[in-house]
This record gives structure tokens, sequence and C-alpha cells, in this order.
């Protein structure tokens, strides 16, 4: 079996705290091939939700400008098949992917092996059947109603369960760590492993085991659901660029300072900003301003993750043609300062009075969930799945495709939506505009954005293809790595022939 | 340990006693993609930037002072942040009537529901306005009072010629949610100058008296009742108790529409008594 | 930083820091609201739902509107919700207390309902807007809930009075019927029962100057 931290064999190798590079890859081996099951059942699964939550996407975004489509299907009414989709992709893809990036990454960055594996084995089960009851659950009617909350009380407790145990896994591997040093992507991945059971905890009791009266529900709900964005997804995604980039292109990070500075900003900001999806809203006006400055000064931490990161990268951009992690990786950063300016810039009150209530919220909301966490999701599968199953990617074709089909599908849906929501705000404030030529302004872009829908799902079914080809090896047997394919390099010896 | 002889499609056979169908028993295969990793990541020390730091300054400056000004005291019944002065500007004076046809434009949208946009009404649901001469009549008393309390509904001729049944759907009474004097002069003053209509405007003055005038009545206009009501000058025939009071011009109208025989029998009646 | 339990304080302490201000702070202040009683008229706001208008509410939930509906009217001269007559005044925490889910809802592809049970009370109308909303709309993206209806045989009594009265284009056929479900009537009770045009201490409503 692989060998445990506990090995007479490894602590000889690892005195202290020297890297795994005198140590031969050995260790490097030994942790991948540890995180083999759970890491795959988390981005299998993960994989299976985004396809099942793509259709919910494409049914919901035909449904907005073509309302007759499927319209005598109660279950696919268009109120229940939207919180679907937000439910699959978020909980489903979003989740289950972050969690196995989160394994891989705490087990790599730790130096430690993953321990008892059968226990994240066990969670991702108890993960799947609870979403799937939740996701039934809301499309047979029961959904709670509340915004980023909709799965219905009785699937709760079951995600309750997968969450804790991974929770208490990822503190003891923490615990347990050889590694002393924590480099900035273990600080992230830790808040966030704290931060999910406290938020996720709040909203159940306060808005459906024990409501609050009131407007406070709706304080509670954006509380948690900005949260869940700022306080899970993004230290994730964030801690898997601090890790993937200097990783790929082998430079260290451009500043320890810049690290410290931009995660220690986000933990005081981000948490304060949920109010400002209230803009307006029947609160009283000191929420309302808080949040708005929270959101303004998120700029701070932002600036300071996209100078570090940016500057690590430059003069390497070139490596994006040979790796396809790190074409992902990129786009995914160069994202999350284009959402995070666009969402800090739409809590202000002048602009809010625009933007609030139109497509203009939905293309955002893609923009950061889409475009910086899902690419960056895609980019951390795309360089950790070749090593746990030690098994190379079978087609270059179907990465190409996944990449452009993605990339430009997500470009060709937020700029369109929100430039088209701007316009709405826009003649909703000239109360001389009658409501049914305001959804009609709407509906041109509403139809790009399906069009834009179908080609991420073409995206998305590229790279189920290579994945399931992958893991079936239908190919045959051992191929040289894509990396040596595209760049025509040949490596010496290290590779068999 | 079987060998497994060489075929076209796997020229290369290792052996495959275990593992998974050509999986390779080359460690450095196998390892192929830890071999070329790249160490891992380290932290580099270049300082923090004096720019980065002065706009950090500046954002915190500007926050704190944001929150001391748009905060209501921190108290839970101010839900204005500041006091938002924004009308509808105009420079210099405009003229009443127009100012009065644009806050009708605007409120119109309330009965753009059911009357459209355009005034053409929908079939079933609410009859036209463009065009209607119940509409361009010159008084604005029936419009005004269906506009204040509803109209339940019912076979009514528009134009004299068109027939509109709105059956099972009821105006509802459109007092409290038009508004005012102001309001409802503003509405009905719009419908009677839009899409080419020939009304004269109204003034708050006559939705004043006609509001008097059925002050206590909360029933909407039946058909029979609204036909009754003259489309000029605010007043009506008696209450609906059975007294048949009329004006002697309301007399002479209703003489004059009668059929001849009728009036014939009417006045031979008349003459016996 | 190396060291886990300080990184494991400044966690905790940052986001106790919102949890205090953003989620206690307001349920202090705003959790035990209760309503007003007008000193004239005794009147008392809000009202609680009567039984249909609250089944209803969760028909309201259960069909998920609120992914296209707001419930809330924004302040006079910030955006058009009171120009529009989508209400007399801005909206505050006191209309919300008699709500079980309270849906304020984030997206304008319709209309603000908060006052719908003001502007469009009529049954008719909305059953008719309910089954195909095409029928009183025509070009809205609004999806039809004809699910909620039952096209029944019309009965030797003659027809329903709740029978939908429907134009030519959309009507069914001869000897039928649509009539409203239990759900769709008690969702349009819960419709009719949208009414915030009452005068609070925090907001009230704009008395126009007499000309």
């Amino acid at each position: 079996m692989s060998a445990s931290v506990k090995s007479p064999a490894v602590r000889a190798l690892l005195p202290g705290d020297v890297s795994p590079e005198t140590s031969a890859p050995t260790l490097t081996a030994d942790i991948d091939a540890s995180c083999r099951a759970p890491v795959l059942f988390f981005f299998v699964s993960g994989l299976a939700w985004l396809l099942i939550g793509t259709i919910f996407a494409l049914i919901s975004a035909y449904k907005m400008h073509s309302p007759d489509f499927l319209g005598n299907c109660e279950w696919l009414t268009f109120g229940r098949v939207r919180p679907a989709h937000l439910t699959t992709v978020v909980y489903g893809f979003a989740m289950e992917t972050s969690i196995a990036v989160l394994i891989w990454l705490m087990c790599r960055l730790c130096r430690t092996p993953l321990i008892a594996p059968g226990i994240i084995t066990i969670a991702n089960f108890f993960w799947n059947l609870g979403l799937t009851v939740g996701v039934v659950g809301i499309l047979a009617g029961d959904s709670t109603g509340i915004e980023w909350l909709e799965m219905p009380k009785y699937s709760t407790p079951i995600l309750f369960i997968s969450y804790a145990l991974i929770a208490v896994w990822a503190i003891i591997t923490f615990r347990l760590r050889a590694e002393k040093h924590l480099y900035v992507s273990q600080w992230y991945l830790l808040a966030a492993v704290l931060w999910f059971p406290w938020l996720y905890g709040t909203a159940q009791v306060m808005l459906l085991l024990s409501p609050v009266r009131g407007v406070v529900q709706a304080g509670v709900n954006w509380w948690f659901a900005h949260n869940v964005l700022g306080l899970w997804f993004t230290p994730v995604g964030l801690a898997a660029i601090y890790y993937f980039i200097p990783k790929v292109i082998g430079r260290p990070i451009h500043s320890y300072y810049l690290s410290v500075l931009g995660f220690w900003t986000l933990a005081l900001f981000y948490n304060w900003n949920g109010f400002h999806h209230l803009v307006g809203g029947p609160l009283p006006a000191w929420m309302i301003t808080v949040s708005i400055v929270a959101s303004i000064m998120m700029l701070i931490p932002v600036t300071a993750v996209a100078i570090n990161h940016h500057f690590t990268m430059v003069g390497h951009f070139g490596k994006m043609r040979y790796s396809p992690t790190l074409r992902f990786i990129v786009f995914g950063a160069m994202s999350y300062t284009v959402a995070s300016v666009q969402g800090s810039l739409s809590a202000l009150r002048s602009v809010s009075e625009v933007t609030h209530f139109t497509h203009h919220t939905i293309a955002h909301a893609h923009v950061g969930m889409y475009a910086f966490f899902t690419m960056v999701m895609f980019g951390s599968m795309y360089y950790i799945l070749p090593r746990v199953t030690q098994r190379e990617w079978p087609s270059a074709r179907l990465i190409s495709l996944h990449f452009w089909g993605s990339a430009l599908g997500i470009i060709l849906y937020v700029v369109p939506l929100s430039y088209g929501g701007i316009l709405q705000g826009q003649a909703l404030n000239d109360a001389s505009i009658p409501f049914l030529k305001v959804v009609a302004l709407t509906l041109p872009y509403l139809k790009i954005r399906t069009f834009a829908g179908v080609i991420l799902a073409l995206g998305h079914v590229a790279f189920a293809v290579n994945i399931v080809w992958m893991l079936v090896r239908v190919f045959g047997p051992y191929r040289k790595p894509l990396q040596m394919i595209i760049s025509g390099s040949e490596q010496p010896a290290a590779v068999g022939k | 340990m079987s060998a497994v002889p060489p075929s076209s499609k796997n020229p290369n056979p290792v052996a495959l006693t275990q593992g998974d169908r050509g999986e390779s028993h080359d460690v450095i295969q196998v390892h192929a993609a830890v071999l070329r990793e790249k160490p891992d990541p380290k932290e580099g020390f270049e300082p923090l930037s004096l720019w980065l730091v002065a706009a950090i300054a500046g954002l915190l400056f500007w926050g704190g002072s944001y929150l001391t000004q748009y905060s209501g005291r921190f108290e839970k019944d101010e839900f204005e942040e500041a006091p938002h002065g924004k009308s509808v500007a105009t420079s210099g004076p405009e003229d009443p009537v127009t100012a009065q046809k644009r806050k009708g434009q605007v409120l119109y949208n309330i009965c753009a529901n059911c009357h459209n946009d355009d005034g053409a009404g929908k079939p079933g649901v609410a009859p036209p306005l463009a065009g209607s001469d119940w509409v361009n009549a010159d008084g604005a008393n029936r419009i005004i009072r269906i506009v204040l309390l509803g109209f339940t509904g019912g076979p009514l001729k528009i134009n004299a010629t068109t027939e509109f049944n709105v059956a099972g759907a009821a105006m509802p009474p459109h007092a409290d949610v038009i508004g005012n004097d102001e309001n409802i002069a503003a509405v009905v003053t719009y419908i009677r100058t839009a899409w080419g209509n020939t009304g004269a405007p109204v003034k708050a003055d006559e939705v004043k008296t006609i509001r008097a005038a059925v002050v206590g009545r909360t029933d909407p206009w039946t058909p029979d009742e609204i036909l009754k009501i003259p489309t000029s000058g605010s007043g009506a025939p008696a209450a609906a108790s059975g007294t048949n009071e009329l004006s002697a011009d309301q007399l002479k109208d209703k003489l004059k529409a009668l059929p001849a025989d009728q009036l014939a029998k009417i006045l031979k009646e008349l003459g016996t008594k | 930083m190396n060291y886990g339990p300080l990184l494991f304080l400044g966690i905790l302490l940052t986001l106790a820091s919102s949890w205090f201000g953003l989620v206690l702070m307001p349920n202090k202040q705003l959790g035990n609201l209760d309503v007003h009683t007008d000193t004239n008229t005794l009147a008392v706001y809000p009202q609680a739902r009567n039984g249909e208008a609250q089944q209803g509410e969760e028909h309201y939930r259960s069909l998920g509107c609120i992914y296209c509906h707001s419930q809330q009217v924004r302040t006079e001269g910030y955006g058009s919700d009171i120009a529009r007559g989508w209400g007399r005044r801005r909206s505050v925490s006191r209309d919300y207390i008699y709500n079980k889910t309270v849906m304020l809802g984030t997206m304008r592809t319709g209309p603000d309902l908060t006052n719908i049970g003001e502007r469009q009370p009529d049954y008719g109308w909305q059953y008719k807007h309910l089954y195909n909303p095409q029928i009183t709309s025509a070009g809205s993206v609004m999806p039809p809930y004809a699910f909620l209806f039952e096209t029944v045989k019309i009965g030797a009594h003659g027809p329903n009075t709740n029978a939908l009265v429907l134009p030519p284009e959309f009507s069914v056929e001869k000897g039928y019927e649509v009539v409203p479900s239990i759900k769709a009537r008690q969702l349009v009770e819960y419709l009719r029962s949208l009414k915030s045009s009452v005068d609070v201490p925090e907001a009230e409503i704009k008395k126009e100057e007499a000309k």
C-alpha cells in the first residue's frame, strides 16, 4: 500500500521542511494514489451534475423568451426548473469539484497522503443522495422559496452529514500535516472549510428550522447566499489559482505580502457584502450602506490578488499554448477581477438603481460562478485527473473544443446580457415606457443567451467525453502526454518508448 | 504469467496479468505525469507598492465618509439613506396641460394592462378607448364615473356600430389606485387626447364635483345605469331607488330617442290624464 | 503565517464580525416589529392573511414566482416604482411581518407585485392571466399555468360561475369550460391580499397639495 507519513522510510526522506524534490516524486505519487478514489468520485459525480445542470439551464433559458416551451408540464415550469438549475450547478458541480480540489490540494500541500479515504467516499455518497432528494423535491414543488437555499428541509440533514465528514477530515489532515510551512492556498482552504458550516447552519436555523420574522429573513438569506460565493467558492478558486499558476510555470508567486493582504482583507470585508442584493429594499439604510461600503472595499483584496497573479504570469503567458490547465486557470483568474469589479460597481446606489432587478445581475452571477469559478475548476481537473488516474488525456482536440466552447460561450453569454440588462434597467426607470415594451426589448439578448448556452453545452459534452474516454481506457496502451504532442518536444529517457 | 503475442493493434505488448487493459508496469511511464511536474509553488517576497498602499488608504477614507453620511444614524426606522430629492426636472415652467398629459401618460400604464398601450382594447377583456365616442364625447362625466367606481361589464355599443361584450370580466374601481382628483383628471385627459382622440382636457375640479356626487356609492356601474348618465356636466339621474325624475333636457332627449309609435302612445296617455 | 491557531482565530473573528453586524443586529432591531394601529381609524396594519390566501402564499412559493416577480417598492425618485403605480409609498420592514416566507424577489422580468391586490383585484383578469398570459398581456414572457385549471364538460345546470370567459382564439371546444382548480383560487386570493397602501410611521403616502 502507499507509504504513510509515519513510515520510517518516508520520514527519512522528509526531515523538517524539505520539499519533495529531494524526496523524489515517490511521496507525490503516493499522495496522488491515495487520493485516487475520493477525488475521482467527487469529480465524476460533479461532472454528472454539470451535465444535468446544463440541461436545466438550456430549458430555463429557452423558456425565458419562448414561454410556451414545455408549458404544460408542472414539474418543468420555469419557477421550478430555474432553481433546479442553480441547485445542480452550485451544490452539485461546483461544490463537488471544489471538494475534490480541496482534498487534493490539502494532501499535496500538507505533504500527507490522504487518510481514511473511506470517510470521503461515504461523504460523497451522502452528498449525491441529499442533492438528488433535494432537486427532485424542488421540481415536485417543495422549494423553500429562498434563493440559493431552495432544497427542501428534508434533504438538508443528509447534506449536513456529508459536509460534517468532509470538514472533520480536512481539519484532521491539517493537524497531521508533515509540511510545517503554510502556503497561501492552505489559508484559503482552511478558511473555506471553517466558514461554510457556519453559514449553512445559520441559514438553516434562522430561515427554515426556526424562521425569523419579516425582512430579517431576507437579510439572513442574502448574508448566506453571498457568503457562499465569497467565503467558499472564491477561496477555493483562489487557492487553486495560487497553486496552479506558479506550479505549471515553475516560478514563485510574486509577493508574499500581497498574499497576506489579499487574504485578510477578503476575510474581513467579503462577509459584510451580503445586503448589496437589497439596495433600495425594505431594510434600514444603515444595513444597506454598510454592505455597499464593504463591497467597494473588496477592490483592495481583488487588486492585491490581481497584481500577485499578473506579475507571477508576466513573461510566461506563452505557456498557455501547451498547458490546458494554465489556459483555463488564467482565464478564470482574469475573470475573477472582472467579476469583482463589476460586482463592486453594481453595489453603488446610483448603479444599482439601473441594474437591480434586471438581467445584468444574472450575467454578473455567471461571470463569477462560470467565467471565474467553473473555469478554474476545469483547469484544476485537467491537472489533477491525469495524476490521480496515472493516465493521460486522450484527445487534444476535445480539450480545445472544451476550452473554446466554454470561453467563447461564456463571453457571448455575459457581455450581451450585461448590456441588455442595463438597457432593461434604464427602460424600467422611465415610467412612460409600458412594461411589455421593456420585456420586448430584452428578448434579443435572451435569445443570444440561449445560443451561448448551447455553445457552453458543447464544451461540457466535449469535456465529459474526454473524461469518460480517459477513465474507460478505450484507446489502448500508454500514449505520449499531450503536452509533448502539442509542443512537439521530446523528453529524453523520462518517458518510456 | 502468460505472454501476449504482438498483433497489429498492439505492436508492443506488455505482460497483462494484473491491472487495466493496456496499463503499463514501467514505473517511469506510470509516473510520467508526476515526473514532469515542476516543484511545488513557493512565495516570492516583492515588497508592497506604495501606490497600492496609497490607493487603499484613499479607499478606506471614502468608505468611512460614506458610512457616516448615509447610515441614517443606524436607526431601524430610517429607510432613506439621505434626502433624495430626485424630481422629474424641467427647465423652466411647463405648460400645465402638457404636464398634465405627461402625468396622465404615466398613470395610463395602469389602464394599459387591459385597454392596451395604443388604446385599442382587448376583445373580451376591455373596450377600445381610441376613437371611441364614449371617450370623445363633449363631457367626461361617464368616463370619470367609470374610472372612479368601475364597470360591471355587459353589452354596450361603441360608436353606435361596434358591439362590445365584456361578460365575466368587470373593470375594478380605480379611485384608490390612480389617486386624487389631479391624478384622475390627468389620466382622463390623456385618454381623451391621445391616439388621435378629439376630447378636451379635464380639470381636477370636475373630478372633485363628480366624486362628491357619487359619495357613498361603492358599486360599479351597470350598463343600464351608465347609459342613463349624461356625458356632459357632472349630474346624474337620481339614485336608482325607483324615482325616475328627469330634468327637462333629459326628458326631451329621452322622448326624442323613442320610436315614433311609442312616443305617440305616451303622448296619448298624457293627453288622457 | 504558519501558526495554525492564529489563523483559526482570524478566520473565526472575521466571520463573527458580520454574523454579529448583519445577522444578530438586524434581528435585534427588526425581529420584533409589530403591527401599526392608526390612531384615528383604529385600523391595524398589516393584516394577517385569511386561510385561503395563506395557502396561496404556499403555491406562490412552490411555483417559484419569485424568479420573475419582486415584492418591494423602492422609494419615490429612485427607480420608477411609484411612478409606475406599483405602490403609493416605499416598502418598509413592517410590511413583511406576516409573511411566512419573505419573498422579496430580485428580478423584474415581470412587474412588482407588492400592491397587485389594489391594482388588479378582478378574479376574471387574474384567472385569465394565469391560464394563459397572452390573453391579457400579449407579448408577455410569463409561462402559462394551464395546469392550475381544469377543462370540464359543462354540466346539466349550466356553466360554472367561476368559469373563465375566453376570447375566441383561446377558447376550448364547445360544451367544455375552463374552471380554476383550488390551487388557482388560493393563489388568486393570495395575490388579491397583496396591498400595502397604508400610512405607517416609517413611510407615509405622499399627499399631493390641492390645487
